[in-house]
């Protein structure tokens, strides 16, 4: 090798290959490193959702085993899953004994009385006065522009076959309720759905 | 197998520990989850697994013959009867009685009547979502926008993948499929952002979806000749609020579910009752649909870019044919037409409307309380303004739920007919549903990242406390929720 090829790969090129090398792999290094910690983050991540996921079907195991009751009962159908319905059963009876269903219960309690809820209940809240159906239908006070169920109908008189309706309880809740109200509406209007078609 | 039960917490909870396990084998990760999509899919209907099948191996088969095609005219081709058979198998099952029913009635009225070949189709659940995905798939390739699969089994768990299978959100292939090719991972912050959309999807579909199904809407639509006018009011607004925490939870909780498994899905809903117009409507409503029918149907039909009256042409038809996507029926065409119309009307005041006029300029106070007193006129009016506009946007919107929610057009027109009637009584307005439908439209305007950061502050907890929060939040939405599962309204579609 010639002098000045020594020369220039000490002086110049030997550095320069170095500081690059050097360069490549700093930068390199946190990428591996980068990719290292993804990794071990998500495992660490799995750990806690599966960790989180297990608590959680605890907690709704102790809580509502009324669901992996009835789930086992779906179960049941077959041979395989019977005892396990048995065994669902047990579970739930001890979970009522030692009291864990109570949250349940008195949540599905509250809803309730949100649910049956009347107007009347709602000006009570914040403080007004109830509204009192003989003032009312004597022309006293402000009467509301409209009638809600419940509201001010003591007094009107019962319509036929549905003596309920005009009692101001509120009917519970689901399926059944929908047709009353659509029966009760209907013989108020005087008209069905065949008569408007 | 619906979200909301125990049969779906345990086998998601299978899914996840077994999915994570393979996580370094991603082959046999894809092939697992495959296998339990199919699981999840078979257990409304072990027959329509076929189907599915089919329709991946259709859409795999043109990808690759898309790949070794190189002429433009043959590729056109290609991508032509990939989705004339994908519209075939959805036709056959979706529309089969639907054309026949009504070839039957116009051959009734020209006096030619005769007997059709009526076939009893039972409709396989998210038939149209799985369609969607196998001609984004295709027509993706097409475009190069991606490069056709060589597995199969990325096409096929694509098309399948359970969060998405039966009612959406309709991910696009460019955004899935390059998901597949990438180590999955999961991080605290997906974790903490999965559960919290899971705890408000079942929220939204467990509680006020399904209680203002059960106690106002459903009763209120099967007979609305037997009600008045406020009731129907009001009915109409459930509806509004029940599609969207039905639909909008049933993404949710998709979108939480593929997260923890380390799949990412864009948003599907962004408060769209907050909209001031039918575009922003549109583009905060069933977005991953709204846009798949620009960027595959508006946009092919020449978009706005061929004059005024093709783009208004162009839109009817996009919501025509989005209505129909809907169901096979004239009242989800006529859903589709009123949106169509209305885009088009607002498109064309806008473009008679006069620029707005330059905004106040006011120097000098920052944006301090100064400058909020000194411009409170101007954002006063602007914000009512703003308002009109919301409320006018969400009515156009109810109208036009009328049409889609009603079994058919003569019950439709009734309930019209019943919104200007207002003498009768009152029936259905208790103080709980009325807080129901107020509160959940006053949702609409929270903060839009509110859900960021409440995962953000949940990310922050330990395990224990996530699984805490996860288990009692479940067991509070049950104990609140109405007794029973009602199916997600969108899966009929």
């Amino acid at each position: 090798m010639s002098f000045a090829l020594e020369f220039r790969k000490k002086h110049y090129t030997g550095p320069a290959a170095a500081k690059a090398a050097a360069t490549r792999s700093a930068k390199a290094r946190p990428a591996r490193r980068n990719l290292a910690s993804v990794r071990s983050e998500t495992r660490a991540s799995k750990i806690a959702g599966l960790t989180a996921l297990l608590m959680a079907a605890a907690i709704l195991a102790v809580f509502n085993s009324d669901g992996l009751r009835l789930y086992a009962g779906d179960l049941a159908e077959d041979e395989v899953g019977r005892p396990l319905l048995t065994l669902s059963e047990a579970w739930d009876g001890a979970m009522e004994r030692v009291g864990a269903k109570r949250l349940g219960t008195s949540v599905r309690g509250l809803v309730a009385e949100l649910r049956e809820a009347s107007w009347t209940d709602v000006a009570a809240a914040f403080g007004a006065a109830p509204i009192d159906a003989a003032r009312l239908d004597a022309g006293e006070g402000d009467a509301p522009p409209f009638r809600l169920k419940g509201e001010g109908l003591a007094a009107a008189p019962p319509l036929a076959g549905h003596p309920g309706d005009h009692t101001g309880a509120i009917p519970r809740p689901g399926r059944h309720r929908l047709d009353d109200g659509a029966e009760s509406a209907r013989a108020k209007f005087g008209r069905s759905s065949a008569d408007e078609r | 197998m619906l979200f909301p039960t125990l049969g779906f917490g345990i086998f998601f909870l299978i899914v996840f520990a077994v999915a994570w396990e393979l996580r370094g084998r991603p082959e046999a990760r894809k092939a697992f989850l495959i296998g339990v999509s199919y699981v999840f899919y078979g257990c409304w209907d072990w027959r329509f697994t076929a189907l599915l099948a089919t329709s991946s191996l259709i859409n795999y088969a043109a990808g690759r013959l898309l790949a070794v095609t190189v002429s433009d005219q043959g590729r056109r081709q290609l991508v032509a009867i990939a989705i004339v058979l994908n519209l075939g198998i959805l036709a056959f099952f979706k529309y089969y009685g639907f054309f026949m029913e009504s070839l039957s009635d116009l051959l009734d009225r020209v006096g030619l009547a005769r007997d059709l070949p009526f076939l009893e189709i039972i409709l396989p659940i998210g038939i149209s979502f799985f369609t969607f995905h196998g001609i984004s798939y295709v027509v993706d390739v097409y475009r190069r926008k991606i490069p056709a699969e060589e597995s199969p089994l990325d096409v096929f768990l694509y098309i399948s993948f359970f969060p998405q299978l039966v009612a959406g959100p309709i991910v696009r292939a460019s955004d899935f499929l390059p998901q597949l090719k990438t180590e999955p991972t999961l991080t605290r912050a997906t974790l903490a952002n999965g559960i919290v959309l899971i705890l408000i999807g079942l929220f939204k579909k467990m509680v006020i979806a399904n209680y203002l199904a059960n106690e106002l809407v459903d009763g209120v639509f099967f007979d609305p000749s037997a009600f008045s006018g406020p009731d129907l009011m009001l009915a109409l607004y459930g509806y509004a609020v029940q599609i969207y925490c039905d639909f909008s939870g049933y993404s949710d909780i998709a979108i939480g579910v593929a997260g923890l498994l380390g799949y990412h899905f864009k948003a599907n809903f962004a408060q769209p009752y907050r909209s001031a117009s039918l575009r922003e409507f549109w583009r905060r409503w069933h977005i991953s649909l709204s846009s798949w029918l620009r960027d595959y149907l508006y946009k092919p039909l020449g978009g706005s870019r061929q004059g005024t009256v093709k783009t208004y042409r162009n839109l009817l038809v996009t919501m025509l044919l989005g209505g129909l996507w809907h169901g096979a029926a004239w009242t989800f065409i006529i859903w589709g037409a009123i949106h169509g119309t209305a885009l088009a009307v607002e498109r064309m005041i806008l473009a008679f409307k006069p620029a707005p006029a330059p905004a106040l300029v006011i120097v000098g106070y920052g944006h301090g309380p100064m400058r909020r007193v000194l411009t409170a006129g101007a954002s006063g009016g602007q914000a009512f303004g703003k308002a009109l506009a919301v409320f006018l946007t969400f009515n156009i919107v109810c109208l036009a739920w009328v049409f889609f929610r009603a079994e058919s057009l003569d019950v439709a027109l009734s309930y019209l007919r019943g919104l200007t009637d207002w003498s009768g009584p009152i029936e259905r307005a208790t103080p709980f549903l009325v807080a129901l439908v107020a509160v959940s439209l006053a949702g609409h305007f929270l903060s839009e990242d509110l859900v960021e950061r409440v995962s953000a502050r949940l990310a922050q907890c330990g395990a224990l406390t996530i699984g805490a929060v996860l288990g009692f939040g479940i067991l509070l939405i049950f104990a609140v929720a109405p007794e029973g599962v009602a199916p997600f309204i969108y899966f009929q579609f």
